[in-house]
């Protein structure tokens, strides 16, 4: 593991469409970057299937940590704004800014 | 119900096969997700920060979706380490580059740090004639790991203590 992996302790998913497929997780066409790309959607909704009910995002959920940005609060609302509609309780409280200064 | 809706159900017989296989074909990975999700008896959840652009976490809010791509379309880095990790495989694989090697057996953690240590933006080059490798000390014929961008990278004469050879660079 290089050092920077072990840093950050990161974690990658992975999905074999072909090897292990799965009636749950849905594929769909998008563009990224001037890219046409097949994408899986690993579904976060009590409402897609009963097996993920304990993977609903409102459940999952814990806080959102806003990074450096001069647009802090426009960010803050949409985000509240987004999760009070995903059904996640006390959502003004489970925001917060980074802090961390901008070099200008 | 069709054979395509049939619900998977994950029994714990599922998951205890799954543990088992994962120590045997992934145990680096194996070690870690036990050492992270196994922390106190019976634990059965963890926590998890998902780092993304603001973009992608209102649209992950919004639609409760996650999407996962082709590693092809990601960034150059990321589909760049697995790549070296074969390339690395390969030369591992050759007899010559394995003669006079400690540790003939090729492992996979081994080749996954060798992976980690070819990153792009910096390529290997051959040094003329035996030197000394800074690693084992012994005469062979070393290599050094230089940045690339200029048209003809040369080592200097005062670089080669930096030099390892292709053993130890595999085994780094």
């Amino acid at each position: 593991m290089h050092d920077v992996f072990h840093e950050e302790r990161e974690w990658r998913a992975i999905y074999q469409p072909k090897i292990w497929p799965s009636p749950l997780m849905k594929s769909s066409t998008v563009v990224v970057a001037g890219v046409p790309q097949v994408i899986y959607e690993i579904p976060l909704d009590a409402k897609a299937s009963d097996q993920v009910a304990d993977l609903d995002f409102a459940k999952m959920f814990d806080h959102l940590i806003i990074g450096p940005t001069p647009y802090v609060w426009p960010m803050y609302e949409a985000l509240v704004d987004a999760l009070v509609k995903s059904g996640v309780p006390d959502a003004s409280k489970r925001i917060v800014p980074s802090l961390i200064p901008i070099r200008a | 119900m069709t054979e395509q809706t049939k619900p998977i159900v994950v029994t714990p017989e599922i998951l205890a096969l799954s543990e088992r296989l994962a120590k045997i074909f992934m145990p680096h990975a194996a070690k870690h997700q036990l050492g992270y999700f196994k922390k106190t008896p019976d634990q059965r959840s963890a926590q998890l920060a998902h780092y993304t652009t603001a973009e992608a976490a209102l649209n992950i809010i919004k639609s409760k979706r996650f999407w996962m791509r082709n590693t092809i379309c990601r960034a150059l880095g990321e589909r760049e380490s697995p790549r070296s990790a074969i390339n690395v495989a390969r030369l591992r694989s050759k007899p010559r580059s394995r003669r006079n090697c400690p540790k003939r057996t090729v492992r996979l953690a081994s080749i996954l740090r060798a992976g980690d240590y070819f990153q792009p933006g910096r390529v290997l080059i051959r040094v003329r004639g035996a030197q000394r490798c800074r690693q084992c000390h012994q005469k062979r014929r070393v290599r050094l790991l230089v940045p690339s961008g200029s048209p003809t990278p040369r080592p200097r004469r005062n670089s080669f203590q930096y030099a390892a050879c292709m053993l130890c660079l595999t085994n780094a």
